[in-house]
């Protein structure tokens, strides 16, 4: 399993709990377009991201683009990283 | 003149190559040149037989354009109906047909989402160079409409019985704030505004025309922007700003999540805040943050526009835990208490639900006789409208807001009937209950949706519920929880029991 990708849905279901199961949030399932999080977490989602792969979000790269799916958040962290998880 | 439609060409008189409005990233317009704008956009929609006294829609997202349409509307002597971009083009569609919209001016993007709201009645017209499509329209068959005299602009509430409600405001009723914030607030040209909420949102009238009554720039802030605190923290920065206008639950954001300690932000004047209550931990420290600005609470529902204001002192005093008030009256309104079945003049300790006259209350509700009945309170032979607000008069005069006497809530600062959110969930064909209740969580209010199935045995898929929701309401309705229930609790009149639904949470 891409350790990204892993680490991501944990935090998702169990740090913003999530009402969703494991089998139902799949690596496109739209999270922001869908409402299935709003911008406050989507906002706690960005420091966990910012913490745990030591990358800075600029203020503009804070956006659906970047976030609105578990492959979108993947492809974002692995390019602020140069492609090292 | 006590009139919106004036206060461009004024400003554009005074003030030609002033930069009126900006677009963060983008274009920037003088105020000549949106004056310019605005008449060629008046004139299109002249050209297709809209006539003072009409009602033109506006969907597009926060722009130049957008508030050249706006004037535009003015110009003609026809109200602007400022609808929510993002919200589904049913509700929206519902707005124009209840107010009769003569022209809807749309971003071209959502001409197939709304040419199937309008059963054949409308005729689209392409704008050559300009991002928007202009759709006349024909309500004809709903029938004819009674609306008052000098209409500057409809906005739209959510409405206890399922559908929204359209506030009527004349260039009268805004005016009146409009003047009276720019003396308030030492309002000049040189000044920097931020326009945050949307124009569907009464807290834009203040960033639109009081900016433009003394020619001031405004720093256009769109829907995912305004929900950006980091970008929102850099725009103060770049582009000087000195006014700024937010919901509480914006500015503690910005706190949290807008990494302010990276930034000078000393070019803030002026801070105003409206729509709900702040709470006094986060409103102290985001003051000790932006020192340099003057800090104000203003009250007022979207039915009177802003009617009372309270300055925040320049300490907060550390032994201050509760909110401040909302204060006292502006000089055109007047407030009054409801007590039983009694009205009184404020006076100290009394405490009643609080009602306002005066030059900025609207006329009424568009074509809701019955309920206008219910929202105002005649006496002495004056209508006094009736907010809903439970307030109480403090020792020096001043309101404090206390509760709500009915199921609205609030959240950043947008109201929500919970009884609409409840109709939206009746459409659903899977539903045969719903309940829907609100719970303080923190600071934050929670709405939970509770619904019964046809099939009582299965619950609904929550992403399915979400992408229904989602075409029933705005995004800042939708419930943050749904909870499935074999049976909805009733009272003995089998109505929904809402006491036993809060028990369940």
């Amino acid at each position: 399993m891409n350790t990204i990708k892993g680490k991501v849905r944990e935090f998702l279901l169990e740090e913003l709990n999530l009402p969703i199961s494991q089998e139902e949030l799949k690596d496109d399932t739209p999270l922001l377009s869908s409402r299935l999080i709003d911008s406050i977490s989507a906002l706690l989602l960005v420091e966990f991201l910012e913490k745990e792969y030591g990358i800075e979000f600029k203020p503009h790269e804070v956006s659906h683009d970047n976030l609105d799916s578990l492959d979108l958040i993947a492809a974002f962290v692995e390019g602020k990283n140069g492609g090292h998880a | 003149m006590h009139e919106l439609k004036g206060l461009l060409r004024q400003a554009a008189e005074r003030f030609p190559q002033r930069v009126a409005f900006i677009e963060p990233g983008g274009e920037r317009i003088s105020y000549s040149g949106l004056k310019e704008l605005a008449s060629r956009l008046s004139g299109l929609l002249m050209g297709q037989g809209v006539a003072a006294g009409d009602r033109v829609g506006v969907c597009l997202p926060k722009s130049i354009l957008s508030v050249a349409s706006i004037f535009g509307i003015l110009e003609g002597e026809t109200a602007y109906v400022p609808l929510d971009v993002e919200a589904p083009a049913a509700r929206n569609g519902y707005i124009l047909e209840n107010c009769r919209a003569k022209a809807l001016l749309l971003e071209p993007g959502l001409l197939d989402d709304y040419a199937g709201q309008f059963h054949g009645r409308y005729e689209v017209h392409e704008v050559p160079g300009l991002p928007l499509v202009l759709l006349s329209l024909d309500f004809s068959e709903a029938g004819p409409l009674e609306v008052p005299e000098g209409l500057a602009y409809i906005l739209y509430t959510s409405g206890s019985t399922g559908l929204p409600k359209g506030v009527l405001i004349s260039h009268s009723n805004a005016y009146c704030f409009v003047e009276w914030a720019g003396q308030a607030f030492g309002i000049t040209e040189a000044d920097v505004f931020s326009s945050i909420a949307p124009f569907h949102f009464d807290l834009s009238v203040f960033d639109l025309f009081t900016a433009v009554l003394h020619g001031a720039s405004v720093v256009l802030i769109g829907n995912q922007m305004a929900k950006n605190p980091m970008q929102l923290a850099a725009l103060i920065d770049e582009y000087a700003i000195s006014v700024w206008y937010a919901t509480p639950t914006t500015l503690k954001i910005m706190l949290r999540f807008g990494r302010l300690a990276r930034y000078r932000h000393d070019s803030l004047r002026i801070v105003l805040f409206a729509g709900e209550v702040f709470p006094i931990t986060p409103l102290r420290e985001i003051k000790e943050r932006w020192s340099t600005a003057a800090f104000y609470n203003l009250y007022g529902p979207t039915e009177t526009n802003v009617c009372t204001f309270h300055p925040i002192p320049e300490e907060i005093p550390e032994a201050q835990t509760a909110p401040f008030p909302i204060g006292e009256a502006c000089p055109y309104a007047r407030c009054r208490l409801l007590i039983g079945e009694e009205s009184f003049p404020p006076e100290h300790g009394l405490e009643g639900e609080l009602l306002v006259a005066g030059a900025s209350v609207m006329a009424g509700y568009l074509n809701l006789p019955e309920r206008n009945e219910q929202a105002f309170w005649q006496e002495a032979g004056e209508k006094w409208y009736r907010t809903g607000d439970i307030v109480r008069v403090n020792a020096e005069g001043a309101l404090e807001y206390l509760s709500r006497k009915d199921r609205m809530v609030k959240r950043n600062g947008y109201r929500i009937e919970l009884g609409e959110v409840e109709s939206a969930l009746h459409r659903h064909p899977g539903i045969s209950e719903a309940g829907v209740i609100s719970r303080q969580e923190g600071q934050e209010v929670q709405i939970i949706a509770f619904y019964s199935t046809k099939d009582p045995e299965n619950a609904l898929p929550l992403l399915e519920l979400n992408a229904f929701m989602a075409r029933q309401l705005p995004a800042y309705m939708a419930p943050d929880k749904f909870v499935h229930l074999a049976e909805t609790p009733k009272t003995a009149t089998h109505k929904v029991n809402y006491q036993a639904l809060l028990q369940l949470v």
